[in-house]
């Protein structure tokens, strides 16, 4: 299998001195989905941020796609879709006026400007809300579930070689939660869309992701196949898995 | 009571309004050493001080040289400079180093008329007491001959600035125009720091920045596009403001606006490029500042604050400008120096407006650079940091 995501003993320490990844090693390949699962300040969003090129590691090193993501970002960035965990869009834009500049941003870096009408369109469909909606409203009247939905849309839509999604589903109502969990799975299946995504939820994560690493104080504690966690720890859900290894390992974090 | 303890509480907890409540105080009493030197030539002027008089009467009868020859006299005993010289050439006498120069044509003598031609040697530097000595000078001779034989006298005014002789009514209008001109400069400044820190404050407020930074738009791509938005928005309210302001001296008769009787094609381009200038070294500072903020609000208020220093040129015209290449070369001093070029020509104009795109191209680079870097994503997390390290030192 290719590999799209390899990332080798990833250290970051900010200004200030706080650790927030220590090492990290993990692998992702075409096709997957890849969840990070982890408390709050385990260094999900540390990696996320490094790997979609915002931050840059203290040591160690990102390749996505082939591209060296430290020497090379805005090359990384033509490959990446980043959605980071808030909920955000433009106010004063429509839905449809955000998507088609996200869209037409993404596509016409990496030359494939003639995709633009049908990526939009493709995106908007993806969305779940109708084109009236999409076309008219400003986003700043859309609830956190829409704006939610947009970005993920646009994330999936223009097919990038790797869609991080960090957490995707904080904050949303179960409906919002499961509707989005749906889009994530079958859209990435069928299309073949690498995804890395982070959460808290380990429900969601044994759903939607082919392999799971569990995170901790920055440290990458256990990763597999979700059934495999569950069945390596004797456990029964990955829930019940993540609590055995917190036990195993003890509770108190590295930091 | 305790709704408006809430109600007050939110206020002063905003930035905004504890910047709107002490802006008023920063501005004004930083305009003060301006007003103070401004009142100082003006009182200088009143007192006639550090002024050489050349009373000049090459074109009088005998009875009236005699007249003005005491009254010189008089002045001289109050301490006034004064030399009867019988040279006709009053910017001959100003070369030679008189600052003043009256000419008295006529005769004094009782039901006669003269006229009297008041020529000051102006300066740049003490613009303020430039305006004030042709009336003062003109006033006390006035005065005294009006004492002394009632005769009636016209009197006109010049001033001698820069190697070129103006009527001071055509001066006092040049003065208007560039008075205008430089408040272009205010006019263009908070617009273009609020635009410039509103369009990065706003990426951080709607959730946006990190997505932005991700997306493959180079760095100078978003900087120059942000930059180019708030320029325009910038021109546009200072355009607006400067058309409010013309017809309002217009059509009041304030102030008598003659642009284009002052300012050529070549010095309107100049100025255009100098607000251009001044509108994008602004808006590359306040996004600078406004990386580091978390809200709109918050990085306009730190953007304001930044570029405050703008102020002192306008302000620095009414006390007297340094002319030099050094001054010219400064921030902010573009549009006040292209004002002026009817008066000292277009190559202090075009060197400020040239300093002020490199600054303003240094300014972007600045940006650019922070943008290029970790602090574009960590910019009011890094700060908070350093303000909690800063009280924890004190």
């Amino acid at each position: 299998m290719d590999v799209i995501v390899s990332v080798k003993e990833l250290v970051k320490t900010y200004p200030g001195g706080t650790v927030a990844l220590r090492g990290v090693s993990l692998k992702v390949y075409r096709g997957e989905v890849y969840g990070l699962v982890g408390p709050n300040g385990a260094g999900k969003t540390t990696a996320f941020r490094i790997i979609a090129t915002l931050l840059k590691p203290t040591r160690g090193s990102v390749v996505v796609d082939g591209v060296d993501v430290v020497s090379d970002p805005l090359e990384a960035r033509k490959r990446i879709a980043y959605v980071p965990e808030e909920v955000g869009g433009y106010r004063r834009l429509t839905g449809l006026e955000y998507i088609r500049f996200i869209v037409s941003s993404f596509l016409s870096a990496s030359g494939r400007e003639e995709l633009v009408d049908s990526v939009v369109e493709e995106a908007a469909e993806l969305t779940g809300l109708s084109m009236s909606v999409l076309s008219r409203k400003r986003m700043g009247e859309y609830s956190k579930g829409m704006k939610r939905r947009v970005q993920v849309a646009w994330a999936l839509a223009v097919k990038p070689r790797l869609a991080i999604l960090d957490e995707p589903t904080t904050g949303l109502d179960v409906e919002a939660s499961y509707e989005l969990r749906e889009l994530i799975r079958d859209y990435a299946r069928s299309r073949g869309v690498t995804v890395m995504l982070s959460s808290h939820n380990m429900f969601e994560v044994e759903t939607v992701c082919d392999r799971v690493g569990l995170i901790r104080g920055g440290v990458l504690m256990e990763e597999g196949r979700p059934a495999e966690i569950v069945e390596r720890f004797n456990a029964r859900s990955l829930e019940d898995a993540y609590m055995r290894i917190l036990a195993s390992r003890g509770r108190s974090s590295p930091q | 009571m305790r709704l408006l303890g809430k109600e007050l509480r939110t206020l002063f907890r905003e930035p905004m309004v504890v910047l709107t409540i002490i802006m008023p105080f920063i501005v004004y009493s930083s305009m003060a050493p301006f007003y103070g030197s401004l009142a100082e030539q003006t009182r200088e002027a009143q007192r006639l001080e550090g002024v050489n008089v050349a009373l000049s009467l090459c074109r009088v009868d005998d009875a009236t040289r005699l007249l003005v020859s005491a009254m010189g006299s008089h002045l001289a005993s109050g301490g006034v400079n004064v030399t009867i010289v019988d040279s006709c050439s009053a910017l001959e006498l100003l070369r030679k180093g008189y600052n003043v120069v009256l000419v008295l044509n006529g005769s004094l003598m009782p039901g006669r008329s003269a006229s009297m031609a008041v020529y000051v040697k102006g300066s740049l530097g003490r613009f303020a007491k430039t305006l004030a000595l042709p009336s003062v000078v003109s006033g006390h001779f006035s005065r005294l001959i009006a004492e002394r034989q009632g005769a009636r006298v016209n009197t006109t005014s010049y001033i001698y600035l820069n190697g070129r002789l103006y009527s001071f009514p055509e001066l006092n209008s040049l003065f208007g125009s560039v008075m205008m001109l430089s408040y272009s400069s205010f006019f263009i400044l908070f617009p273009a720091a609020s635009m410039g820190a509103a369009l990065i404050g706003a990426e951080r407020e709607e959730r946006m920045f990190e997505v932005l930074l991700s997306l493959p738009i180079r760095r100078r791509s978003i900087a120059f596009s942000k930059a180019a938005a708030a320029v325009i928005v910038a021109l546009l309210t200072t355009a607006s403001a400067m058309a409010g302001i013309y017809v309002v001296t217009g059509h009041a008769g304030i102030m008598e606006l003659k642009l284009s009787r002052y300012y050529g094609p070549g010095e309107l381009g100049l100025y255009a490029a100098a607000l251009v200038s001044e509108a994008l070294f602004v808006v590359m500072l306040a996004m600078t500042v406004g990386l580091f903020a978390t809200t709109i609000r918050g990085a306009q208020s730190a953007a304001v604050i930044a570029v405050l220093p703008a102020i002192i040129p306008p302000m620095s015209l009414m006390a007297g400008l340094p002319l030099s290449y050094k001054t010219a070369l400064l921030p902010y001093m573009a549009i006040l120096y292209t004002g002026l070029s009817p008066i000292i020509g277009r190559g202090y104009a075009a060197a400020s407006t040239a300093a002020q795109f490199i600054e303003a191209l240094a300014a972007a680079a600045l940006f650019i650079k922070v943008l290029e870097s970790e602090t574009a994503v960590t910019g009011p997390e890094t700060l908070r940091r350093l303000l909690a390290r800063l009280r924890r030192r004190r």
